[in-house]
This record gives C-alpha cells, sequence and structure tokens, in this order.
C-alpha cells in the first residue's frame, strides 16, 4: 500500500493505492482517518463497512487493484474508490444477485450518498456521510 | 538478526497465542531463521513443546544455529522439549503426500505432547518442502485451508513459512487467504467449543482471510444437534463473513444453530439478509 498526503480536489486526508494484500491495512486506515475528521460510534462502524466493500469490489471485480481518497469536507465526510476494471459498475450495482452488486447495495445503506461513474479505464465510487449535529 | 513482521495495529508477532495458525512470508533464508528461532522461543515461554520442521536446511544445520541465538534452547533441545525434523518425515511418510496421514501424524504429536506435561505443541514449518513433494499448487492450498479445522480442536500453535523468493505470488496470495493470520492482514483466532458444542471466533475477517473462515465453518454443516457460533470477539466481518455465518444456519436445515455476534456482527448479518435477493433470504433458526 502507498499512502501519501497528496492534494488534489478535493482535498483529501488520506490517499492510498491497494491490491488485494492491502484491504486490512486500507481499512484501519479509513477507519482511523475518519475517526479524526469526527464520525464516531456505529456512524463510523458503517461508514468504514461501506468503504471495504466497495474497496473489496475493486479487488474482485475491478482489475485487482485501485486508489482511495478520503476527505472531510464541511459537515461531511466523504471517500473515493478509483478501480482500474472495464467499467460496468453501475450494472453491477443494479444487479440483484450478483456479489459485487450485493456488497454495493449494502454500502448504499450505510451511507448518506453513494454515486458511481463508469469510464473506459474504470471506475469511481464516491461514498459521503454527514457528520453528526453536535450542540 | 533480522527484524519480523508485525500485525500492524494488532500487536506483534509475540502475541501468538495456543490456536494460532499463522501464516509468515520471508524473504530469505536469515528472515525464516530469525522467525523460527522467535516462534521457538514463545512456544519454550508458553511451557509448550516445539517442534521445527525443517527443509531448506537439514534438521543439524539448524540445530547448530540454535545455541547462539536462542540460548534457552540449548537445555529444551537436549529435553526433547525442541525438536528439529526433516518435512519429508512428517508430509511425505510412506514416499508420497497424504493429507489425512499427515494430520492423524501431526495430531498424535500434540496428543505426545499434552500426554508428556507440555501446554501444547508449537510447530513451525519450512513449507518450501511442497515445491517438490507435491503434485500441484491447489493441494497446497486445500491443506492449508483443511488443517485449521483440526488446529481448532487441539492445542496446536502452527506457522507455516513461506519463502517469497520461492512460490510465486498469485500461489501466496491464495495461501494467505487460506490462513487465518498473515502479518498484515485480517488477524482470525478460533476454537471448537463443547460446552455448548460448536465454534468460538475473534478478531475480524475480510477478503483476506475468507476461505479460512470457509474452512473453519465446513464441518460445521453436519455437525449433529444444536452448535452455538460464539461470535462475540468478531469486531470486523464483511458481506461475505457474514454469508459464509448464515450459510451455516442454512446448511444446517432442521439442526438449531445460534450466532451470537458483535454488534459489528449483528449489523452485517441484518444487511446482508436486506440485500440477499428474495429467494435467497435464509429464515432464522
Amino acid at each position: 500500500m502507498l499512502e501519501s498526503s497528496s492534494r488534489t480536489a478535493p482535498t483529501p486526508s488520506f490517499f492510498a493505492t491497494f491490491t488485494g494484500l492491502e484491504i486490512t491495512a486500507i481499512r484501519r486506515s479509513v477507519a482511523r482517518y475518519a475517526a479524526q475528521l469526527g464520525l464516531t460510534g456505529e456512524q463510523l462502524q458503517d461508514f468504514v463497512l461501506a468503504v471495504n466493500e466497495i474497496v473489496t469490489n475493486a479487488v474482485m471485480h475491478g482489475g485487482g487493484y485501485g486508489e482511495l481518497r478520503l476527505w472531510g469536507a464541511g459537515k461531511a465526510v466523504g471517500c473515493e474508490v478509483v478501480d482500474m476494471g472495464p467499467g460496468g459498475a453501475a450494472e453491477v450495482a443494479a444487479g440483484p444477485a450478483e456479489a459485487g452488486g450485493r456488497g454495493m447495495r449494502l454500502a448504499r445503506l450505510l451511507v448518506d450518498e453513494l454515486h458511481v461513474v463508469d469510464s473506459p479505464t474504470g471506475t469511481v465510487v464516491r461514498l459521503v456521510t454527514s457528520l453528526p449535529v453536535t450542540g | 538478526m533480522a527484524s519480523l513482521p508485525s500485525f500492524p495495529g494488532r500487536g506483534s508477532f509475540a502475541d501468538l497465542q495456543l490456536g494460532d495458525h499463522l501464516c509468515l512470508p520471508v524473504s530469505s533464508d536469515t528472515e525464516r531463521l530469525c522467525g523460527t528461532v522467535e516462534f521457538t522461543g514463545l512456544g519454550l515461554r508458553r511451557d509448550a513443546k516445539v517442534i521445527i520442521f525443517s527443509d531448506t536446511e537439514t534438521p543439524d544445520e539448524l540445530a547448530a544455529h540454535l545455541p547462539t541465538l536462542l540460548p534457552d534452547a540449548v537445555p529444551a533441545l537436549a529435553a526433547g522439549q525442541v525438536q528439529v525434523v526433516p518435512c519429508r518425515d512428517i508430509y511425505l511418510a510412506g514416499g508420497a503426500f497424504d493429507p489425512g496421514r499427515t494430520l492423524a501424524g501431526f495430531v498424535a504429536q500434540v496428543e505426545l505432547a499434552v500426554a508428556q506435561g507440555y501446554s501444547g505443541l508449537w510447530l513451525a514449518v519450512d513449507v518450501a518442502w511442497s515445491l517438490s513433494g507435491l503434485p500441484d499448487t491447489h493441494t497446497l492450498v486445500a491443506w492449508e485451508a483443511a488443517a485449521n479445522a483440526t488446529i481448532a480442536e487441539h492445542p496446536v500453535t502452527a506457522m507455516c513459512v513461506y519463502d517469497r523468493t520461492r512460490f510465486c505470488p498469485a500461489l501466496l496470495e491464495r495461501v494467505y487467504k487460506a490462513h487465518p493470520m498473515t502479518p498484515g492482514q485480517a488477524p482470525l483466532r478460533f476454537a471448537r467449543t463443547l460446552d455448548p458444542p460448536g465454534l468460538l471466533l475473534s478478531g475480524e475477517v475480510d477478503l483476506t482471510n475468507h476461505d479460512a473462515l470457509a474452512a473453519l465453518l465446513c464441518p460445521l454443516h453436519t455437525m449433529p444437534g444444536h452448535i452455538t457460533i460464539d461470535a462475540t470477539g468478531l469486531h470486523f466481518a464483511d458481506l461475505r463473513a457474514a454469508d459464509l455465518l448464515s450459510g451455516v444456519r442454512a446448511a444446517r436445515r432442521q439442526c438449531p444453530t445460534t450466532i451470537i455476534g458483535s454488534t459489528a456482527l449483528n449489523r452485517v448479518l441484518e444487511l446482508a439478509e436486506k440485500t440477499r435477493p428474495a429467494e435467497g433470504r435464509r429464515p432464522h433458526a
């Protein structure tokens, strides 16, 4: 896993490349940074599980490796997973039975927003969860 | 001495316990030797018997290193608490690899260690023996996965040392997934329980150790009577892990199955059910 604090828009708090061997390390990093950005308790667990499923999809169905960016934006935490597969994630997301489709559907239940963009060079999945309202 | 890989965020090599099945990838003979010495020292501190199955070095060559690197090993070697044995003596006994006979051989060694008054048996294996001793790679992966169920039933800790420079990366990735523990990946601990009958699980399950969990759960599919899977110590489980666990309940049909989950596991079990196609929904026991 390659980690850095590279700065592209939106400004990531965490950036890493991954293969199947880095799934556990990626998840722990996402948990740590998302907690630093303000997610706690069940909301943090849900966010981490959702990201884990999308990263797993990238490894299993998206070419075996990918990139992950995580950032805080105002009152939300966002994460973007880019895989290097042939595309088709939008169809996977809609499919009722396929394993990758279930992972995507599970992730949708765990975060406030999930967007999928296919391109010929891969798929981008963006997940956003609002921070808890305080005060 | 070369430094050993650690379990990032989940303790270190020194956290190994009875019942663990660890895959230790190394990149040199020195790393393998260091890992084997550290494992041996840890086993001795836990009052266990330690058997080192050697392949790259002869038992005499390996035993010659121990007094320098691990002074505690000198009296233990003399007393038989530490033994160095060629891999072929157990894996290729009878001339060819026979998984059933090999497992029976290991179980006999565990029972002997316990009868001798040790807390259990710690096994360090230089898996280089498989490079010339197995007909295909599938046999190796299947063996590693199948060993989990036997380890769950006995007081044994096993460390399988793989030299990255001698095994192809694609095979190693499959081998890692068959182990419940590989440094840097999700660690899964387990033990068969008698009262209540079933399985105790703790740690984490993700893509890196799905195959180990599947192999552990497989014998439960046909176990008679009411079983309990106590997974309260499982603090992370992904969708596939939830499917494997609820699959035990589905496979057992009329035999009751209780799954006691952590908050995290209960959450993913519930969500797994919600995302399952209607025709595949599983009734709760």
